[in-house]
């Protein structure tokens, strides 16, 4: 696994190093732009982890470019080993890239410019939320459709939002209703969670969602993984 | 008895309009092997099913007494493996993709890719994209070298190369392999390639193994007759492997110039076979062809 990471990190380091530079640069701007003065730390955390939690799947995506995962499976080294390593890099790159937008943030912060409302404890949560969810969801696709795979998944999701606001438009407006109603109530049953447990528990509990997302993904990608030709 | 380097039983592959049947394959510890076909015959199918890399659909093979799957990581930290294309990364050093190779091997030794760097004369600071093909294969097989591979694989490690860059390719290897007995398995459809380096050669068509002979044998028993059509049939067929129409009469491949010279006198002519001449015929299936 270490040896996997490693050779991440050398293969990877300017991408990593650039991405990490540039992209703390632009989120100053972010914050500094933001007239009402009513960005909070934690609505700009979230806006970052979203960034972050796509750099492992741009790392794949070059090793998809290169038609480096055949060498990675030449290499003596278990397919599963070369998977755990992709989730675990994931988490670590992601993570990296929040932390370091935060320190970047956190300097300006210190020398008096006062960007964003103060944070909130919950933002490591929504970090660790938006990040791991972001992880699970799209780890599977270029593991097994190479970068093809994301670029096809999120053009189809967009594509479905269009289909469903034509249809709403041209037919009636009830299946949008349900949809609207279903995510309310998810929303309205989280925040009673939160109420009535406190943010100790609504934490654990998100983390070990997140964690139990994860472990299916990797499972998933692992079955996948182990079936693909090269 | 031959000690079987790598052993493969009952291999199966079933891509669509394409099946690697049922093949069974002895590749000799301490020699060179030459895996030799047309395009398709599936000599990289079975390269990347050794390597693991497609998974088979039936079938075992053993590399080093060990099996290619259950032991994967044994096996392959003792194989060096040579692509026709070798997928490095391309905006990185040479330096930086032999550190990331030498995580994964035990025996890699820095001293040894530091020699063979400087006998092939690898820039090590550039970027991998900036290399010509032939640099690019020699910096392959240098990280394949450092790491004391008992076997070497190697899919079309000529493939696309000129001839001056060929030969001193395969020179550089010969010299190599000469001094440390290791054995080698490479596919290619050069013949010249077997000409210089194997000691065995193994004909793959259709997805089939057609026969594995030890490259001398193949050229001092074999041979081409040609003659009228008639003379040709005079042939035992236990000794014919394949069969042109010449406009002026035939050729057949014969698996013994002297059975052949026994059974049709001294007036004809047989010559020796040669490994262009051995691929043709047997790509057509060891029957009839018509000419070219």
């Amino acid at each position: 696994m270490l040896k996997l990471l490693k050779t991440d990190l050398i293969l990877n380091w300017r991408i990593l190093a650039w991405t990490y530079a540039l992209w703390s640069v632009l989120w100053l701007g972010m914050p500094i732009m933001s007239t009402s003065g009513d960005l909070t730390f934690g609505m700009w955390t979230g806006m970052v982890s979203v960034a972050c939690a796509f750099l492992p799947i741009t790392m794949l995506g070059r090793e998809d470019k290169f038609k480096a995962g055949a060498l990675l499976c030449s290499l003596p080294v278990t397919r599963s080993a070369i998977v755990a390593s992709r989730y675990v890099g994931g988490w670590l790159w992601a993570l990296g890239g929040v932390a370091c937008a935060i320190v970047v943030m956190g300097v300006l912060w210190l020398a008096g410019v006062r960007t964003l409302l103060p944070p909130t404890p919950m933002l490591p949560v929504v970090v660790v939320a938006i990040v791991g969810t972001t992880i699970a969801l799209m780890m599977p696709l270029p593991l097994r459709f190479g970068i093809a795979g994301v670029i096809g998944f999120l053009v189809a999701t967009q594509l479905l939002g269009v289909v469903v606001l034509l249809a709403s438009a041209l037919f009636d407006r009830q299946g949008v209703r349900l949809i609207e109603s279903a995510v309310r109530a998810v929303v309205s049953a989280v925040r009673g969670f939160y109420r009535t447990q406190g943010p100790v528990l609504f934490s654990v509990v998100v983390v070990v969602v997140v964690l139990a997302l994860n472990v299916a993904s990797y499972r998933l990608s692992t079955w996948i993984y182990r079936r693909r030709d090269f | 008895m031959t000690e079987n380097a790598i052993q493969i039983r009952g291999l199966r592959k079933r891509y669509r309009g394409f099946t690697l049947k049922d093949v069974d394959l002895d590749v000799p510890r301490g020699f060179v092997t030459g895996l030799i076909g047309p395009n398709g015959a599936g000599k990289t199918t079975i390269i990347k099913l050794i390597m693991n890399l497609v998974r088979r659909d039936a079938g075992r093979i053993t590399v080093l007494g060990c099996d290619n799957v259950a032991d994967e990581v044994a096996v392959k930290s003792r194989i060096g493996f040579i692509y026709d294309e070798p997928p490095f990364y391309h905006d990185i050093s040479l330096r930086d993709s032999a550190r990331a190779m030498a995580l994964f091997y035990p025996a890699w030794s820095d001293r040894r890719f530091a020699e063979l760097s400087d006998r092939f004369g690898l820039p090590l600071q550039k970027r991998f994209k900036k290399l010509s093909h032939g640099m690019k294969m020699k910096f392959a097989l240098a990280v394949a070298l450092s790491h004391d591979a008992d076997v070497l694989l190697m899919d079309e490690p000529t493939a696309g190369l000129d001839l001056a860059f060929r030969r001193e390719l395969l020179d550089e290897l010969t010299g190599i392999l000469q001094d440390e007995r290791k054995t080698v398995l490479f596919s290619t459809h050069i013949t010249a390639d077997l000409e210089r380096i194997a000691d065995y050669v193994t004909f793959i068509c259709n997805g089939a193994v057609v026969f594995t002979l030890p490259k001398d044998e193949l050229r001092e028993r074999w041979g081409v007759v040609r003659a009228d059509r008639a003379t040709v049939e005079r042939l035992p067929a236990t000794l014919v492997k394949g069969v042109r129409e010449r406009p002026h009469g035939a050729e057949a491949l014969v698996t013994d110039r002297s059975a052949a010279r026994e059974a049709l006198g001294t007036g004809v002519v047989i010559d020796r076979a040669t490994f262009d001449e051995v691929m043709v015929f047997m790509s057509h299936g060891g029957g009839h062809a018509e000419a070219a």
